[in-house]
């Protein structure tokens, strides 16, 4: 196939390895604080073969999964396995605490609206049309069953990062617990510090100036960490704004939103999750996160 | 009035986290149709005594669906001898049985019987997804082995809440087992020395049994339980567990190889006979757990309450701790404590002479004991799914001894035949 299956790499950098691979549409990078080479491809064979899986499974670029199948599947009922529903069930749990902002079932919304930067916003009469194929209250999902309705979809894609951090950083803590981070496209974890004890060091990047300017510099001992934001993505009128979060329930983006949102939590999806409600609160993200107690950083 | 109207989610977030991280999705995942097959052995041995050999095999299947089909496979292998119930005595004592058998016991050595039997068990158990709540499970066993024979199955349903934080699970089982004592069960509390031998001759008129030895031809045993439990889970790192379960059995309940010393005021033994338990009991048990995740380490504590109409009542405390070794797999000590009153009709002998009890037995699994466990497990993760592990533990149970109501001779020896056991376990699993 070639060319664009990029191998994963393996460099030795200050005391630790280095591994770095592409998947799920983004540089993925794993930090091993071990000695051996062999421990280290090991590891990082274990972390690729994870994020591959849940790529090939969840994404929804694909026609051959069961991401596929139940967005084609016409209004009939679809039988999912454990993992799916185990998904399926988070996310129907995210629906509900956050009251409906959080929702896979948003992503037709793209068909509408494309945040590339220009001045094109659409009408309201087809954000209305489209917003009749979002909303979770509209699926039935009586686990192990899935039913959307015609035209409905749904996407995995802001979960299914934080869950390959997750399960690889489990699987690769089975292996050899020792220090690892892993960071894929900006989503991390840690599963420990340092075999000499001292936490890893994360940047976080100033989206007002991209790989150039930080907001902060976080020493992490454990847990999770992402970032939502809209730093490349957005629309711009008259002078407003407009970030590629968009509000499931007007069908617009969330107005009032910071540019970016970082969280730190125990675990990768519970920061993800809760970066991403913080943005879709738009002007009052940071309220929402001050009730969380969480650690959180606002570009 | 608040500042912000925000809830703090956080908690139920985590709750539902831990769900998709550690729930059935890590038992499962990656693939959907695949064998994940645990292997153990399992050596038993007591000293002097018993040796236990327990291969098991254990397979299961998940289907795309979430439907899990599970096959247990073991055979045992016992072997050696065991307390047949008489007190010790100061002359050598030879015992026989209706199957001809004969064995001798030298003076004051506790009076055991030696046997050699292979049990082989098969049991299937399938669980389904009703809805997205509630799941099935239907089990069936059945085991044999020379003189007995079991049959059971079961059905349990279990239901989670909404949130996925309480579990209730309501379940019933039943099964039905034959005892076919070698030679055929023994008159209850009847004497040894009343038996006659039917081995060697042409003794063919046996009554009843009338030499057809169909393996229904035997004693009947039945047995039904139900269980109740709830499963709460407490936080992103405590869960606790409570279950009750209630067990009936009726039918022939005895042990046909055990006996009582028949003994004159001397504490001498005169004769001996066998055992006659009631043919019912009503036994009930509480059980509860309570697992806490430290950020690597995992404690697991347990007690169970169990009560029945036999008289006997015994508390179980168990606690064990899983060390996570960096990456280097884990180590679980373990400590056990098991304490039980005895049975009412547990007698240590029966006096020559005296009206006969309408139940006796001297089995020392019916007498009051105390029971001790110290074991270790290491267990080491082989490649992404698979699992080593080794398991050694001791056992010791110890019990009264001297009774009030020894007589005679019998003051000077322990009647209570005590049990040191050593347990090693080896444990490999691994998905095909």
């Amino acid at each position: 196939m070639g060319a664009d299956a990029h191998e994963p790499t393996l460099e030795r950098c200050d005391g630790y390895w280095l591994g770095r691979f592409s998947a799920m549409a983004s540089p993925n990078e794993v930090l091993m604080d071990v000695d051996s080479r062999a421990d280290a491809e090991a590891l990082l064979r274990i972390a690729v073969d994870e994020t591959r899986r849940i790529e090939r499974k969840f994404s929804r670029y694909r026609d051959d999964n069961i991401v596929h199948r139940i967005n084609h599947a016409g209004g009939e009922r679809i039988l999912v396995d454990a993992e799916t529903a185990d998904l399926l069930d988070f996310a129907e749990r995210c629906h509900a605490l956050s009251e409906g902002r959080f929702d896979i079932t948003s992503g037709v919304l793209r068909r509408v609206w494309r945040f590339d930067g220009s001045d094109r916003i659409p009408e309201q009469q087809r954000i209305e049309a489209t917003l009749r194929f979002v909303g979770w209250n509209r699926v039935r999902w009586a686990r192990p069953y899935l039913t959307l309705q015609p035209g409905m979809e749904i996407d995995l894609g802001g979960l299914g990062k934080e869950y390959a951090v997750d399960r690889s950083a489990a699987l690769m803590a089975r292996f050899r617990a020792a220090g690892l981070l892993v960071n894929y496209g900006g989503d991390l974890y840690v599963t420990g510090t340092r075999r000499d004890g001292t936490p890893w060091t994360v940047g976080i990047d100033d989206p007002a100036a991209t790989g150039r300017g930080s907001l902060g510099r976080i020493r992490l001992e454990r847990g999770g960490l992402t970032t939502s934001g809209d730093a490349r993505r957005f629309l711009l009128r008259d002078g407003v704004r407009y970030g590629h979060i968009l509000d499931p329930m007007t069908g617009w983006p969330v107005a009032g939103a910071p540019r970016s949102v970082t969280v730190v939590a125990d675990t990768c999806m519970e920061a993800g999750v809760l970066s991403t409600i913080a943005m879709l609160q738009g002007s009052r993200a940071e309220e929402f996160l001050q009730a969380q107690q969480v650690p959180y950083w606002l570009g | 009035m608040q500042l912000t109207d925000m809830k703090n989610i956080r908690r139920a977030l985590a709750l539902a986290t831990c769900a998709v991280l550690h729930g059935r999705a890590d038992a499962v995942a990656p693939a959907g149709d695949d064998w994940h097959v645990d292997s153990a052995l399992l050596f038993y041995s007591e000293q002097d005594r018993v040796d236990v050999w327990e291969p098991a095999v254990l397979g299961t299947r998940t289907y795309d669906d979430g439907e899990t089909v599970t096959v247990r496979g073991v055979v045992d292998t016992m072997s050696g001898a065991t307390p047949n119930g008489a007190v010790p005595s100061s002359k050598p004592e030879t015992y026989t049985s209706s199957s001809g058998n004969a064995y001798t016991v030298p003076a004051g050595a506790f009076q055991t019987k030696s046997f050699d039997d292979t049990r082989a068990a098969l049991g299937v158990d399938w669980t389904r997804n009703l809805d997205r709540l509630t799941r099935r499970k239907l089990s069936g066993d059945i085991s044999a082995e020379t003189d007995y024979f079991s049959i059971g199955g079961g059905l349990t349903y279990s239901a989670d809440t909404e949130n996925r934080m309480t579990t209730f699970t309501g379940g019933a089982g039943f099964s039905f087992d034959i005892v076919s004592p070698s030679g055929g069960a023994p008159d209850e509390l009847g004497l040894i020395s009343a038996v006659v031998p039917s081995g060697g001759g042409g003794d063919d008129d046996e009554g009843e049994g009338g030499g057809e030895d169909s393996i229904f031809s035997g004693e009947k045993k039945y047995t039904a339980n139900i269980l109740l439990g709830l499963t709460q889970v407490l936080n992103r790192r405590a869960l606790t567990q409570l279950n009750y379960t209630y067990n009936f059995n009726a039918g022939y309940l005895n042990d046909p190889y055990k006996l009582l010393s028949v003994v004159d005021g001397n504490g001498e033994t005169v004769d001996h006979r066998f055992e006659k338990r009631p043919d019912r009991r009503n036994g009930n048990a509480l059980y509860w757990a309570f697992v806490y995740h430290l950020p690597q380490d995992v404690v697991h504590l347990s007690y169970r309450y169990y009560w029945d109409d036999w008289g006997i009542r015994s508390n179980t405390f168990d606690i064990k701790y899983r060390m996570e070794l960096g990456g280097h797999g884990y180590l679980q000590p373990e400590f056990r404590y098991y304490t039980q009153t005895e049975a009412d009709f547990f007698r240590y002998f029966l006096l020559d002479g005296a009206p006969l009890p309408d139940h006796a037995s001297a089995d020392y699994r019916l007498a009051e004991m105390d029971g001790t466990t110290v074991g270790v497990k290491y267990g080491l993760p082989v490649g992404k799914d698979g699992e080593f592990s080794v398991r050694a533990a001791y056992l010791q149970q110890t019990g009264e001894g001297h009774p009030n109501q020894a007589i005679g001779i019998l003051r000077q020896y322990d009647l209570y035949p005590g049990l040191d056991a050593t347990i090693v376990q080896i444990s490999f699993s691994t998905r095909f």
